[in-house]
């Protein structure tokens, strides 16, 4: 057992309610089951044509969840109906909380109504149509979207930072209510697939037409997802206090930005190392105390590389899994939902699978969680995202037993 | 305490902060230039920024491939660096960025999925995607100044510079940060044009005509970028700041905006007004709250001269306030102003605003 951190001016951010959707499933009910039973949720990709890209498979939500999201608000983009029935979600959690800030992160919004707008111009048709498109496009509408539903009139910022972006809205939401300007705070990340963003990473040769791989020495490339995740973050002792239900704490959170490149990590590794160390420090942990890596774990060559080489430097041996392997690249909604399967992690005290893993790159001197699931004794995990600018970012998460 | 230690700017007037307080003095608007598309004979009048104000880093490593408002920004950046005394190429330890935006690379993403449609999936740019995404502006500019800590970019409505000040304001009120660069930057595409003219929220011209009566009010889009430094001392002091207040309707605005105005005045006195008005109907909605809360205030309508900039407008706000406490001169007035505040009233998203006050 490890003692709390203790951060004598900091306060406590307990995790009070969550909410996911992504291809693992509606709901932490549904995503704890997809994890448990090591589901593959990568799917033919079918709204759009793929004939000609290299890869042509993605994580998709459950068509049917879309289908009946789009029943009840037919004029939203489907980045909408996910951010708003995670939020809907984490809202039931949160009970009697009051959230005073949205924090969310997102890299395309509502891009597939952008790419319907400039199709519709090109033929010359849809002219009532593209009014809807246009605002609905914007990639601020699903907060909105998603507040409006909820009935909640608070402020929003929308941080769109690439890949990195979701874990960067809990990050920057943990630091707001460490530091006691506000007390309580959601946060999260969304995106849906689009083509435009498909057809991009499939330019970059960075997606794959094989299964996703990551940390294998037969890695090929990223498969894409989509999803939303949203958390609320509260000040500790107010959720006590109100007797909120505490899933968990984040306690660290560290950035960093890689100037080396647009769109590829420096060779050595040393943003994601940054990052990592940051967020380690900022826990007031060291590295041997974190249990448990869910890594960005893109499965692209660049990635897998240079984020291996970091968590090996740093932790030496420890349980590491990318639950991308089972759904894909969520892009803007990647950080989030992964707090998201973090948290489930250390609430169930398991480590979440590293599917289609076939032979783990000797390079890391890490353990992959291979194709299993597997019980495991949590009490600190770390989460990481990375993303096209340089942008990294990382959180550690940790298990809180009601009477520490 | 947060102060705004520097500013920059890029405009329809150019990127020099004396020519540009000139020229607003002046009254006068920029000349329209037409964005033409090859889909129509169609043109969509706007503001264009004069490219000899952007040619300074256009052989950089990192911004030769890059759309300008990529250029934009890093040029608004650095002048704001600069204006705040620190070396851009020896920029203070824990400094940082917060970027606004409300497009981003508008050009590139219209060209790759221009491409895509009419060559088709495998032909599509590896060169033009990156470009694409909406912090690649905010990662040039910290790779000019060799900054490897926080960059957030921010994406919102045309209120969203605000939403970047106080993101900025918590980073170093939080001691994330103890200097941060917040730009908001746009560039202007006929795709966006024609957008907003599909949405039918703007009535698009060859001058944007803001408050007066709705038959008499018009907009045109510019494109540029605004920057200030935040810093722990400076010559003006951010007194008060809100962090925003949604509206998912129009006729919501009123609330919100009556609220957050209600939230700044309480104990605040402004000697001026730098609107957001940009010749829609929500400049009615801001002129009524204006009234109702600051009613001796001289208003100042600054998207009449620079046009409707999006990301880059509100930051372009915030600059043209801060040249106000600094030259101590309102535009149109006589009224020498010790604090001025800055209204934003998204075409979307968020009611917002900050007062901004002289320290000396």
């Amino acid at each position: 057992m490890i003692s709390p951190p203790s951060h004598s001016s900091h306060k406590r951010v307990a995790v009070t309610a969550l909410g996911v959707v992504s291809p693992l499933g509606v709901g932490a009910a549904e995503t704890l089951s997809s994890l448990r039973k090591n589901r593959d949720c990568v799917q033919p990709v079918t709204a759009f044509d793929v004939s000609d890209t290299r890869s042509k498979t993605a994580g998709h939500v459950p068509p049917d969840f879309l289908a009946s999201e789009n029943r009840r608000h037919p004029r939203l983009h489907p980045a909408a109906h996910m951010l708003s029935t995670a939020t809907q979600e984490a809202l039931v959690g949160f009970r009697n909380g009051v959230a005073e800030l949205f924090v969310a992160g997102t890299t395309s919004g509502g891009m597939s109504f952008g790419e319907q707008f400039f199709r519709n111009l090109l033929a010359r048709r849809g002219k009532r149509f593209n009014a809807r498109l246009v605002g609905n496009y914007m990639p601020q509408k699903p907060v909105l979207d998603a507040l409006d539903i909820a009935g909640l009139r608070i402020p929003i910022q929308i941080i769109a930072n690439a890949c990195a972006t979701g874990t960067n809205a809990i990050g920057h939401a943990f630091t707001l209510v460490r530091s006691g300007r506000y007390k309580a705070v959601l946060a999260g990340g969304y995106d849906a697939l689009s083509e435009l963003v498909f057809v991009g990473f499939d330019a970059l040769q960075a997606s794959t037409p094989e299964k996703i791989r990551p940390f294998d020495a037969t890695r090929s490339g990223l498969v894409l997802g989509e999803g939303a995740a949203v958390l609320a973050l509260e000040e500790m002792e107010q959720a006590r206090n109100r007797g909120a239900r505490i899933l968990g704490e984040v306690t660290g959170y560290g950035v960093s930005t890689d100037n080396y490149h647009l769109t590829q990590p420096h060779p050595s590794g040393i943003g994601p190392k940054l990052a990592m160390q940051r967020a380690i420090s900022s826990a007031g942990r060291q590295p041997d105390e974190i249990d448990y890596v869910n890594a960005h774990g893109t499965a692209t060559h660049f990635n897998d590389a240079t984020e291996g080489a970091a968590i090996s430097e740093i932790f030496g041996d420890v349980a590491v899994s990318s639950t991308k392997s089972m759904m894909g690249h969520c892009l803007g909604a990647a950080g989030a939902v992964e707090a998201a399967l973090s948290l489930l992690a250390l609430q169930h005290q398991f480590l979440p699978p590293n599917i289609n893993t076939v032979q783990p790159d000797p390079q890391n001197t890490f353990s992959i969680v291979a194709n299993q699931s597997r019980s495991a004794d949590l009490h600190a995990v770390i989460s990481n995202s990375f993303g096209f600018g340089g942008t990294n970012a990382a959180i550690v998460l940790e298990r809180t037993i009601n009477d520490e | 305490m947060t102060f705004i230690s520097g500013i920059g700017l890029v405009t329809p007037f150019g990127a020099d902060l004396d020519q540009i307080w000139v020229r607003l003095l002046a009254g006068e608007p920029p000349a329209v230039e037409q964005l033409t598309t090859s889909l129509s004979d169609r043109t969509f009048p706007y503001l264009a920024v004069p490219r000899d104000a952007i040619r300074t880093y256009e052989r950089h490593p990192r911004l030769r491939r890059s759309s300008e408002i990529s250029h934009f920004a890093v040029i608004a950046g650095l002048n704001a660096m600069v204006d705040a005394g620190i070396d851009p190429k020896s920029p203070p330890a824990n400094s940082g960025v917060v970027f606004a935006i409300s497009s981003g690379g508008v050009r590139y993403t219209r060209r790759f999925f221009d491409g895509l449609i009419h060559e088709g999936s495998a032909a599509a740019s590896p060169l033009l995607f990156p470009e694409t995404v909406y912090n690649a502006p905010a990662s040039h500019l910290a790779a000019v100044l060799g900054l490897d800590g926080i960059s957030y970019t921010v994406v919102g409505d045309s209120s969203v510079g605000i939403s970047a000040l106080a993101m900025g304001v918590d980073l170093l009120e939080t001691g994330q940060l103890d200097h941060c660069i917040v730009v908001g930057a746009e560039e202007a595409d006929w795709i966006l044009c024609q957008a907003f003219k599909s949405w039918r929220a703007f009535r698009p011209s060859d001058r944007l005509r803001a408050f007066g009566p709705a038959r008499e009010r018009s907009t045109v889009f510019s494109e540029g970028a605004g920057a200030i430094v935040l810093s722990r001392k400076g010559p003006v002091e951010i007194t008060r700041i809100h962090a925003g207040l949604p509206f998912f309707r129009q006729s919501e605005a009123k609330t919100a905006l009556n609220a957050v105005f209600q939230d700044l005045a309480h104990g605040e006195t402004t000697s001026g007004v730098v609107a957001s008005a940009n010749g829609t109907a929500l400049d009615d909605v801001e002129h009524q709250v204006l009234d109702a809360f600051f009613p001796a205030a001289p208003v100042y309508a600054v998207k009449e001269m620079l046009g409707e900039s999006l990301g880059a407008s509100a930051l372009q706000q915030i600059v043209t306030g801060v040249l106000a406490l600094r030259k101590q001169k309102f535009p149109n007035s006589d009224v020498l102003p010790e604090s001025v505040l800055i209204s934003a009233l998204g075409y979307n998203a968020q009611a917002t605003g900050a007062i901004l006050a002289s320290t000396s």
